[in-house]
């Protein structure tokens, strides 16, 4: 089966020991625990895990697993594997390359140099994928998922094949390739055109398109990210404007969403929602988040007849340009002149990190099981990211990502970061989220078995196969 | 005697102008990354791992980098390596940029090559029956189909291109690099503008050569209008006909970017944006320094056979990159 | 000149595209029948209709004034490119060509440098560097497209100097600035306007170009070459949001390389042969 996807960003330093693991996310590895549809964990390489004294987490692995060229699996490889991992990216685990340890063959502790009680639920991203010691990773992954590399050329395809030592029920799929084509709309004409079996990606119009078009299906699964409007909350000079609550309101109120959702981004799985996060995160929690409801008169008498000039920053890509046009117009409506920046990775950064903005528009994905992850990234004063300086909110918000973060339940966890997410989105209105996004597939018919993953980076393809 | 003094003063001067010329490019492709805005270092530290680094690490990186050297001796020493074919080390991917480069570059040779042989293959008859059977319905139609082609932003061309030949027909793939069958549809969608405008140029220098004394004397013998044209006509206007082909191959080189972009061609136009998009100053210099030594010598070689071919052709007058 | 230059019919074709273009982007404002950035999600994807002649694009604002504003707006950035290059391009043209010498000799390398790279891809890193906005894009098109205007006002002024003005105004005692201002401006300026007419077409292709790399117009700019590469997203269910835009460049192309062919024609000869290979 040839999958389309866009352009190939494994040769990038960054993802170099990450090949087949991310951004395209092959199957070769596994990570201790996988995520399921509905944003909870469930058991992987480690069979159990608990939470021992000093913030650390046993885990318990799984007993009879060898990578796919017959070594077998043990602890050490996990330590191998989360040490390299920290070396390349610590990010908001807090993991370094001390931070597991071996206890015996089948069991490891790992200490997050901070207490950190959301780790499990991060160690399903496919970035923390286990694989052999001896291995390079860059060149040859060496793993335990049901899928084994067979071959790998930059900017055109990375074709994985079952692994026959794999533990689970062997992938039905004899080849599985990943063809990186960048443009979309060439995706949709390979896909018309018989030469891939399905594209990832797809855009909204082309996907109403093949919705039609006899011996296609188009398939979505739930949303897995939400476009989100971050306010400059902390801003100097020109881009203080939005330090005041009644303007952020006003802004809120200026934007209808349920026609933006209807209307602009198609309908579909596409979904009003109130957090910054795809709801499910949350559970039964997630409507303890209300959202601020469509009403331009109210922002007009807020705003008091005054206009104000606004600079929103974009960058070119995962949000179109319809979006960002639609926000300026309904922003300009009530009295908001958002002069628009539609940047590269680049230069999006750069404006970010040094706070030359009013507001953001991003569509972050929900990529492992912590409810609080984007809070804490993005938000919380002690983010190790630098945006968050811009960002984050008042003293109470921080108090409880705190305890979310702490929280030794999942439950617990939820609750308190809904709780915060309430405080961030209802309250302080530092955050506006705009609509739930759901990552869209779509393939001809011989295509069997494929369940769309909400999150990305999480598609099993194992049960995927190919009809004759 | 003279003639072979004069030719070695020439060839001295051409040489020596034609390192003032890679000295300009280097000092311009250099600038474009110092005169960029955004710290390539903090750029680096932010893609390598994702969060926006401390300002100490930045400095440090600086350091290592050579970035808090004085221009001047950054140009220095990136210009003696770049001298010895090294272009240092992508910010991107770690690796030398030379490697990439010179991969990168031969896709788009392949491509504009084969865009350039297709152009050539439909310009040629064209013009040359356009030219014969000047202002009639055919010439009409030809200069129109040219025009149109010259007029055409190129990926929409490209899509045309696909959903004929690779969804309706099914006789062609839609995308990637392998085999000549995955090169033909890129190429003719990079090949038609060029065949446009190869058409244009030769009608008009067809018919330059038509109103010559000698074309009319042999017309005058009793040889067909039409053969007169292929015989004398045609043979005049191939050195034009080298010199129009030289400089579309150039243009050839910088047009290939969208359709490289349009059809997922692993060439060095796509490089080159992703390159720019990621502040990746290495990659960025090292290309224009590239391709603009490739020219220069491409020059060169084409001013040594104009000179060989006919002593008479002014000076300098040779392919550029429009 | 006048007469012979509207002899031929295409001439008058390419006149007349130009010449409407121009009278749509100067009268937009009344032109256009509604806002161009007037925005109305639920009536997106219209066809045309008596309120909407050409219909709706997919956020409901009405095609045809988004057509004529983007003939203000994109006309306009070729127009200002064009001034900016040519500005330059005669001032490093004249220079070379009069004070000849190490300064000529140095101004052509340099040209050759530019020159050396494709057009496209250097406009593409000098605008890409700089940042998206349409002041970069000008920028970045002024700073590569100089170029073949320095060296064909070179050539010209060159030729000027061999008729002999320059040494006979001099002999009447006319300073380098009176001379350049009364007798090389003027004896220029006939081929270089015909040179712009005929990279205009080429300037608008640049845009679409650059557009199409994410880095032209921002929104709600109605700008044609980002009207077309935001129309790509709907090319299967709407292609008229492609095809229109897509039209009015090619018509606007079109019209430039006709003028600018019949210009050249027209123009002196000798004038004339220098500029045979530049534009399309």
């Amino acid at each position: 089966m040839i999958v389309a996807i866009g352009a190939d960003e494994s040769p990038l330093a960054l993802n170099r020991e990450r090949l087949g693991r991310y951004p395209v996310n092959a199957g070769i590895c596994e990570p201790l625990v996988r995520l399921a549809a509905d944003f909870t964990i469930t058991p992987a390489l480690a069979v159990r895990w608990e939470n021992r004294d000093g913030g650390a987490v046993r885990f318990t692995l799984r007993h009879g697993v060898t990578f796919s060229d017959g070594t077998p699996f043990d602890a050490r490889a996990v330590v191998h594997t989360l040490a390299q991992s920290a070396r390349t990216r610590a990010e908001y685990s807090f993991l370094s390359d001390s931070s597991a340890q071996v206890i015996d063959d089948s069991t490891v502790d790992i200490r997050p140099e901070r207490v950190n009680r959301r780790l499990v639920e991060q160690l399903v991203h496919p970035t923390y994928g286990i694989f052999a010691p001896g291995s390079d990773p860059a060149v040859r992954p060496l793993c335990t998922g049901a899928f084994r590399l067979a071959e790998y050329v930059a900017h055109d395809h990375l074709t994985v094949v079952p692994n026959a030592r794999y533990r689970g029920v062997p992938a039905k799929l004899d080849t599985l390739t990943f063809r990186f084509i960048p443009d979309e709309t060439t995706r949709t004409l390979a896909l018309r055109s018989g030469e891939v079996d399905m594209i990832v990606d797809v855009g909204r119009s082309s996907a109403a398109a093949l919705a039609h078009a006899a011996g296609m299906r188009v398939v979505t699964p739930p949303p897995g990210a939400v476009i989100v409007m971050y306010m400059n909350l902390n801003g100097a000079g020109r881009y203080a404007t939005l330090r005041d609550a009644t303007l952020r309101r006003a802004i809120a109120m200026a934007i209808d969403r349920p026609t933006l959702v209807k209307s602009v981004l198609g309908g579909g799985r596409t979904s009003v929602v109130a957090t910054v996060n795809p709801p499910s995160v949350l559970g039964q929690y997630a409507t303890m988040v209300h959202g601020i409801a469509f009403d331009p008169d109210g922002a007009r008498r807020l705003l008091g007849g005054r206009r104000h000039p606004l600079s929103l920053i974009v960058q070119g890509g995962p949000i179109d340009r319809a979006t960002v046009e639609y926000v300026q117009a309904q922003l300009a409506a009530v009295g908001f002149d958002v002069a628009i920046d539609q940047l590269d990775a680049a230069a999006f950064e750069t404006r970010l990190n040094s706070g030359a903005f009013d507001i953001d528009l991003e569509l972050p994905n929900q990529n492992d099981a912590n409810p609080a992850f984007l809070l804490a990234l993005r938000w919380y004063s002690r983010s190790n990211t630098r945006s968050a300086h811009f960002t984050h909110g008042s003293a109470r918000f921080d108090s409880l990502v705190e305890v979310a973060l702490g929280a030794t339940s999942d439950d617990d966890a939820r609750r308190a970061a809904a709780e915060a997410m309430h405080q961030l989105v209802d309250v302080e209105v530092g955050a506006l989220p705009l609509a739930g996004i759901s990552r869209i597939y779509a393939m001809n018919d011989r295509v069997r078995g494929f369940v769309p993953h909400p999150s990305r980076l999480n598609q099993d393809w194992s049960a995927t196969w190919l009809a004759r | 005697m003279a003639r072979t003094l004069g030719s070695v003063g020439w060839l001295a001067r051409r040489l020596v102008g034609m390192v003032l010329v890679w000295l300009l490019v280097s000092i311009l492709s250099f600038s474009l990354g110092a005169l960029a805005p955004g710290d390539p270092a903090q750029v680096m530290l932010l893609r390598r791992t994702g969060d926006a680094p401390s300002e100490v690490e930045v400095r440090q990186l600086r350091h290592e980098l050579g970035l808090d050297r004085p221009f001047a001796t950054r140009y220095a020493s990136w210009l003696g390596a770049a001298a010895q074919g090294d272009f240092g080390r992508s910010f991107r991917t770690g690796q030398p940029v030379v490697g990439e480069l010179r991969s990168r570059f031969m896709a788009t040779l392949q491509l504009a090559v084969a865009a350039l042989i297709i152009g050539l293959v439909i310009a040629v008859p064209l013009a040359v029956i356009s030219a014969a059977t000047r202002d009639t319905a055919f010439d009409h139609a030809a200069r129109l189909a040219a025009l149109v082609g010259v007029s055409m932003p190129g990926y929409l061309l490209g899509y045309l291109l696909m959903l004929l030949f690779a969804v309706t027909l099914g006789i062609l793939p839609v995308s990637g690099a392998g085999g000549v069958r995955h090169l033909i549809l890129p190429a003719f969608a990079l090949g038609l503008g060029a065949a446009a405008s190869v058409t244009r140029m030769l009608r008009a220098n067809l018919l330059d050569e038509l109103g010559t004394d000698y074309v009319r004397t042999a017309r005058a013998k009793g040889l067909s209008g039409f053969l007169a044209l292929i015989r004398h006509a045609l043979r005049n206007a191939l050195n034009p006909l080298v010199t129009v082909s030289a400089l579309r191959f150039g243009r050839l080189l910088g047009e290939a970017v969208i359709v490289e972009t349009v059809f997922a061609w692993p060439g060095i136009g796509r490089w080159m944006v992703e390159s720019i998009y990621d502040r990746d100053y290495p990659a960025i210099q090292g290309f224009v320094l590239y391709i603009a030594t490739i020219f220069v010598v491409v020059n060169l070689v084409v001013d040594l056979w104009y000179r060989v071919l006919d002593p008479r052709v002014r000076l300098g007058a040779a392919a550029s990159s429009r | 000149m006048k007469l012979r230059l509207l002899e031929r019919r295409s001439t008058r074709v390419g006149l007349a595209i130009v010449a409407l273009l121009a009278v749509i982007a100067l009268l937009a404002p009344w032109l256009a029948p509604h806002d161009p950035a007037l925005i109305d999600p639920a009536r997106g994807f219209a066809g045309p209709s008596a309120a909407h002649w050409l219909g709706t694009d997919n956020l409901g604002r009405d095609l045809l004034s988004r057509l004529v504003w983007g003939a203000r707006w994109s006309l306009g950035l070729v127009l200002v490119a064009t001034v900016l290059i040519m500005s330059l391009g005669i001032a490093v043209g004249v220079t070379a060509g009069y004070v000849g010498g190490i300064v000529d000799d140095v101004l052509m390398r340099l040209v050759d440098a530019v020159l050396s790279v494709p057009s496209l891809l250097l406009g593409l890193a000098v605008v890409g560097t700089l940042g998206p906005g349409l002041s970069s894009l000008m920028v970045g098109l002024a700073s590569i497209w100089w170029v073949s205007y320095a060296r064909v006002v070179r050539g010209l002024v060159l030729a000027l100097r061999e008729r002999g003005f320059v040494d006979a105004a001099r002999a009447l005692g006319a300073t380098d600035r009176r001379i350049v201002a009364r007798h090389i401006l003027p004896g220029i300026l006939p081929a270089v306007t015909v040179l712009a007419s005929l990279e205009m077409g080429e300037l608008i292709l640049a845009i679409s170009a650059l557009s199409f790399l994410g880095l032209g117009a921002q929104p709600p700019t109605p700008e044609w070459g980002a009207m077309l590469n935001d129309g790509r997203t709907f090319f299967f269910t709407a292609p008229q949001l492609m095809l229109y835009p897509g039209l009015v460049i090619s018509a606007a192309v079109l019209g430039f390389n006709l003028l600018g062919d019949g210009l050249r024609d027209a123009l002196d000869p000798i004038d004339a042969s220098r500029l045979r290979g530049v534009g399309s």
